[in-house]
């Protein structure tokens, strides 16, 4: 399902917060809403961590993390990785990165199984991702930009992508990704996907002004809708095909 | 009704000429430490109120509030739609928007999010305001009372602001002449929700007399100073920080760099703002870097 929600009236829900199939960080100092959405969806199948890093609350687009680990860049002070440490499932490996491109939510993009990362990055930091998230690692870019971790999300099922990247692009992505991917937009029209939209395999949270268009795109490429519904239209499809014969 | 103004307002551009998209240019020296004198041209070009400008207003409303949450998505689609009054600065061929001026009427507009901001004006006011009787009064009638919103980026260049107050005053006598009934042309009031900052040492000085206590606050906006002279009611309150988290965003810092913030909240009638628009012109010429910084609240 995906959901609606604001962080202090501002829409972009994916730069105040990170959500994996594991667990979920969110920014200090939004309102009890934002925070009453991710628990209502997300709270008894996993922690949902309230933290700061480097005193900021961008954390969303600070860390890049999976089901099997998280990075933080090298602005996390020693007293906030510990409570992330703390507050984090054991089987979730965390990792301080020293990394000239800090922002590393905007320099990285991925799932379980694969990550997609900037062009500039260090040979290290790919070897860290690789062993820290366990995951094969792809240096690309997405619609010309080198900032695959802001204009691409996915997640283990399907992926959303910049409106301007071409078909070519995202048949290839499609193939290195190993999922359907989509092009479009979140709200209302923002190309920047990742800052507008947090999404792992059974939710997605975007900004309040998404429109329903955006939000039925999302539930299909991250199909997120519930399974009764898919069982429904599948059902109808065949009884069409069924009178049409 | 609306869409006869925007229609008027389109034939208004062909007639004059494009009056509406002016392209200003303004050189403007860049001191290099002691180095040649280098001139930068920009060009900024002033535009109407459109739909494609909705995420650059949305992200400066937002905090309008001190990060209350409130309507802001509708606020901005309001100022975004009221193509008959409203300026913004941008560049060309761009939706980005560097600054703009607008008036709402609030007793004409049907908003949830006009309703929020009254109510946060009415509280404070109970709180803070001296003179809460005579903002009660003033807001019986509410279709004459305008919300005058004025936001910028910090740096725009100083010389561009005369010209966004100046174009919300054409815009108001070509309603008069075109649509006299429009609800914006019968103000009386408008109500103004800014920012401005006070040295942290002064607090311990004695008291002082009130006509200088205006010239100890430190206007994020300059022409705040102006037209606050001639408001009406006015008064201020301490900016409410986070009180969860240690690092604030910008609008809600309390502090920054010894400084204070305080929320001002002004009246100020239609026509002596009207006037007072002419007195602010002299002061982007005055305004050196240093009196920029410290007129927007940096040491």
């Amino acid at each position: 399902m995906a959901n609606r929600c604001q962080f202090e009236n501002s829409n972009d829900i994916g730069v105040f917060s990170k959500l994996t199939n594991a667990y979920c960080l969110v920014a200090l100092g939004g309102s009890e809403n934002f925070y009453s959405v991710f628990e209502s969806e997300l709270g008894l199948s996993m922690p949902v961590i309230h933290c700061s890093i480097g005193g900021t609350r961008i954390i969303g687009r600070l860390t890049a993390g999976n089901k099997n680990g998280l990075l933080v860049p090298n602005t996390c002070t020693d007293q906030e990785l510990k409570q992330i440490r703390n507050s984090l499932p054991d089987e979730v490996k965390v990792k301080r990165v020293e990394e000239k491109l800090s922002a590393l939510g905007n320099c990285v993009a991925c799932n379980d199984y694969v990550a997609l990362i900037h062009s500039d990055l260090d040979k290290e930091t790919e070897e860290i991702i690789a062993d820290t998230l366990g995951v094969e690692v792809f240096r690309t870019t997405v619609a010309q930009q080198v900032l695959v971790g802001t204009y691409c999300c996915f997640n283990n099922q399907g992926g959303l992508v910049h409106p301007l990247t071409t078909v070519e692009e995202l048949d290839e992505l499609a193939n290195l990704l190993q999922i359907p991917l989509c092009a479009g937009t979140v709200n209302r029209g923002s190309d920047i996907i990742a800052s507008g939209l947090v999404v792992n395999d059974i939710a997605a949270f975007c900004g309040l002004d998404t429109t329903s268009t955006e939000i039925t795109v999302i539930e299909k490429i991250f199909k997120l809708q519930d399974k009764n519904k898919q069982n429904m239209e599948v059902q109808i499809r065949q009884d069409m095909m069924q009178e049409l014969e | 009704m609306n869409q006869g103004n925007q229609d008027k307002r389109k034939q208004r551009d062909y007639e004059e000429d494009d009056s509406e998209e002016e392209e200003i240019e303004q050189p403007i020296n860049v001191h290099n430490k002691g180095e040649m004198e280098e001139e930068v041209n920009l060009d900024f070009v002033f535009l109407d109120p459109n739909q494609k400008q909705f995420h650059s207003i949305k992200s400066f409303i937002n905090g309008y509030l001190e990060g209350i949450s409130f309507k802001s998505s509708e606020l901005a689609n309001i100022i975004c739609d009221q193509v008959e009054l409203g300026t913004m600065v941008g560049q060309e061929d761009e939706d980005n928007v560097f600054g703009f001026t607008t008036i709402l009427n609030i007793g004409e507009i049907k908003s949830n999010a006009i309703g929020e901001i009254l109510h946060y004006v009415d509280t404070k006011s109970q709180q803070y305001n001296k003179q809460h009787q005579q903002l009660q009064h003033i807001f019986q009638t509410p279709k004459k009372v305008g919300l005058f919103i004025n936001e910028r980026i910090l740096n725009l260049a100083p010389q561009l602001v005369p010209i966004l107050h100046n174009q919300l005053k054409e815009d108001i006598n070509w309603l008069q002449k075109e649509d006299p009934s429009n609800s914006l042309t019968n103000l009386d009031y408008l109500l103004v929700i800014t920012k401005c900052f006070k040295d942290n040492d002064q607090q311990k000085q004695t008291q002082k007399k009130s006509t200088s206590d205006l010239n100890d606050l430190i206007f994020q906006k300059f022409e705040d100073f102006v037209f606050l002279q001639k408001s009406v009611v006015s008064f201020r309150f301490l900016s409410e920080g986070s009180k969860q988290t240690q690092q604030v965003s910008d609008y809600m810092k309390t502090e920054q760099d010894g400084q204070i913030c305080y929320r001002l909240i002004y009246l100020i009638q239609l026509k002596d703002y009207l006037t007072q628009i002419a007195n602010i012109e002299q002061y982007p010429n005055m305004l050196s870097v240093h009196d920029c910084k410290k007129s927007i609240g940096i040491k």
